[in-house]
């Protein structure tokens, strides 16, 4: 692809993702000028990048729509939904027709249907109804919402206007940077070894020039929270045009900074959670009016950073979920023994929703009021090394929290020992350590966080049973969340924390459950990263 | 004109003789440092690192005949292509012109994809596909212990 048809590629997905989001904005708050002219500059862009590339037909459907932009500019139409429709289906056009230029696929479009549309499209009157109020979902624009979003965006052109780098160059920015850190940490060990006064202060240089270096490539890897975020405001609004329902779509934090390997993963549990709270989370407005709530219901997103972990919720007011009819519907279906069902606490049976299997079965999903693809949303999770977490109260709404790392490959661990096994375990899986005397632990499945009864695994019996464990008379264990529930994974001993660069396993080894990768450590040694929410 | 997508690569398993295609295959190695991998089948004896990735052996001896591998045999690290896999076999005896071979006919061994006819006998081609899907099956079958509580601490 030459490098100028990449560039026109590029440039008019991200026109055509502000055009979306301005459409969505307007529809709520037709007066803003600022971001009727926006709208018109993006739609003049595409059309004149098209038209020096010689896309006449991406150049004409721009044309028409810019056109329509000049008629609402000069107070000749009002922008309704009428309008945000019609923009929206060009703006649908406009991205498939980029897809086919991509692609090299040539008059696949016949585009004259809807250039006709919007060229004879009829203005509504002035005095007619507000166009505020004839919109289907969120009509209540929120400041802080636009303001950090004009924010981050001004930050990522500041971005554009330095140089553009590809995706591929970034991944391998990382990947050597993961490289050194391995390489740092096996310097070190030659520096035990050698115990040289001039080398271990290289070496400490080195590390400095290292950190550097891994802050410098993780900025630059640093993309905007709204750059997944931006799509949900259209997503919402076609869903409840859909359902016939209201809603109003917040968004806070959308201009925390996350790398873009957890962005590109975070995308589609995102459009789960949410596609999810709008089809089946959120009731009618007859409904909603019925038990005293606001007819429109609420969706609100929310990001932010808490130390190294990124926090993101997605929170609905709407009827929440029974945990009686998720329990009996587990039982019923299998999923769940009776007796079992007792001891469950509300987390975890919140967390039902997310076992393969449970959320796709259809009267599951009519009395529990979620939908498809939790286990989706919870498998990607923990493959980031993140965790989800589910809050509800019935009548009030249910909260999804997804917690996850701030970069994918570079993570701090905890070394631990199990029999002839080291292994590695990410640190934001690991709520507290915790030492107990061996003797004090025989025979015990459970210990107590204060009131919190917490069962207790040995990893040891996991990896190889025939191997003893460690004859200390102290045992190790971390506590973890799993599925809703604490609990203590004993290992025979701790190693320390160290950074370390994650490497993928590939075909075969990636299918095996339990490990999310693996480690080169200092000394040559390869350690598994736990994936201790799918060893349980 | 002879180029790698036609040539094997003729090894042997406890006397019998397999081939693989050549480009399928980055490099053969003597036996590497290797690290064990959690409960897995005992045919995977551990996990190597290659240039910087992390690649788990096959004993094929092991999986093919349950016996124990040769420690003195060689390892056949597979095109990153293919798999992140090395192949642990017995010896590896030479690199043959498919183009030259006469005779071959089907198996119904499960990963054999025929049986070839060449100079010093028969050659078993093995096919690299149907021996991931099957280690892909055997990996994703493997269930670390579930949640019972009712495993005490050692």
């Amino acid at each position: 692809m030459s490098k100028y048809k990449e560039l026109f590629i590029s440039e008019s997905r991200e026109h055509l993702l502000s055009m979306n989001e301005m459409i969505v904005l307007l529809e709520k708050d037709a007066s803003d000028k600022e971001k009727i002219d926006s709208l018109f500059r993006f739609a003049h862009s595409i059309k004149g990048m098209a038209a020096s590339m010689e896309y006449s037909d991406i150049a004409e459907l721009a044309h028409k729509i810019e056109d329509l932009m000049d008629k609402v500019r000069k107070g000749g139409l009002i922008f309704d939904s009428g309008v945000a429709d019609l923009l929206l289906e060009g703006a649908d056009i406009l991205d498939a027709m980029i897809l086919d230029v991509e692609h090299d696929v040539t008059g696949n479009r016949d585009i004259s249907g809807l250039v006709q549309k919007i060229a004879g499209y009829a203005p509504q009157k002035l005095n007619s109804t507000s166009p505020t109020q004839s919109l289907g979902p969120a009509q209540h624009p929120s400041p802080t919402i636009d303001d950090n979003k004009e924010a981050a965006r001004r930050k990522h052109s500041e971005g554009r206007k330095t140089v553009r780098v590809k995706t591929e160059i970034l991944d391998q920015l990382i990947n050597t940077t993961g490289e050194l850190i391995t390489n740092k940490h096996r310097l070190m060990d030659v520096g035990k070894e050698v115990s040289s006064v001039r080398l271990n202060d290289a070496l400490k240089e080195n590390t400095k020039l290292l950190r550097e270096l891994y802050n410098a490539v993780i900025n630059v890897r640093m993309m905007p929270f709204a750059t997944v975020s931006d799509r949900f405001p259209r997503m919402v609004r076609d869903l409840a045009k859909k359902s016939g329902k209201e809603v109003v779509f917040t968004a806070e934090g959308e201009g925390i900074e996350l790398d873009r390997g957890i962005l590109e993963e975070l995308a589609d549990p995102l459009i789960h959670i949410i596609r999810n709270a709008v089809d089946h989370g959120l009731e009618n407005n007859d409904e909603r009016l019925a038990c005293g709530k606001p007819a429109k219901g609420s969706i609100k997103l929310s990001a932010r950073r808490e130390k190294d972990q990124l926090i993101i919720v997605v929170e609905d007011d709407g009827k929440g979920m029974d945990p009686v009819k998720l329990l009996s519907s587990a039982v019923e279906k299998g999923f769940l023994e009776p007796e079992k069902a007792k001891e469950l606490s509300l987390r975890e049976i919140f967390q039902l929703i997310c076992m393969p299997g449970f959320s796709t079965a259809r009267q599951v999903t009519d009395v529990s009021g979620r939908g498809v693809g939790m286990d989706t949303v919870s498998s990607t999770l923990q493959s980031l090394a993140g965790s989800l977490a589910i809050e509800s109260e019935q009548g009030r709404g249910s909260r999804i929290i997804l917690k996850l790392p701030l970069t994918i490959n570079i993570i701090n661990v905890l070394l631990a020992k199990i029999g002839r096994f080291s292994v590695a375990v990410p640190v934001t899986n690991i709520l507290h350590t915790l030492e107990f005397k061996r003797s004090a632990l025989v025979d015990q499945k459970i210990f107590y966080m204060g009131d919190e009864a917490v069962p207790i695994m040995s990893l040891n019996q996991f990896f190889d049973s025939s191997v003893p464990s460690s004859d200390s008379e102290f045992i190790s264990i971390f506590v973890s969340e799993v599925k809703g529930r604490k609990v203590g994974i004993a290992v025979d001993r701790f190693l320390g924390q160290q950074e370390v660069f994650v490497k993928p396993l590939g075909r075969p080894l990636a299918r095996l459950k339990g490990v999310a990768g693996g480690v080169i450590l200092g000394d040559g040694e390869i350690v598994f990263v736990l994936d201790v929410a799918n060893l349980l | 004109m002879t180029n790698d997508t036609n040539r094997l690569l003729v090894f042997t398993i406890q006397g019998i003789k397999y081939a693989l295609s050549l480009r399928d295959i980055a490099e053969v190695l003597e036996p590497p440092p290797i690290y064990p991998i959690p409960y897995v089948p005992h045919y995977f004896p551990g996990i190597m690192n290659f240039h910087g990735k992390l690649v788990p052996v096959l004993d094929l001896a092991g999986f093919f005949n349950n016996s124990q591998r040769n420690l003195h045999g060689h390892v056949l690290a597979l095109d990153d292509g293919v798999a992140n896999l090395a192949l642990w076999v017995d010896t590896i005896d030479n690199i043959g012109r498919s183009d030259v071979i006469g005779e071959e006919y089907e198996s119904d061994e499960t990963f054999v994809e025929k049986v070839l006819k060449m100079a010093g006998g028969e050659v078993k081609m093995l096919s690299a596909k149907k021996l991931l899907d099957k280690l892909e099956e055997i990996l994703s079958a493997i269930s670390p212990q579930p949640l019972t509580g009712k495993r005490n601490v050692q």
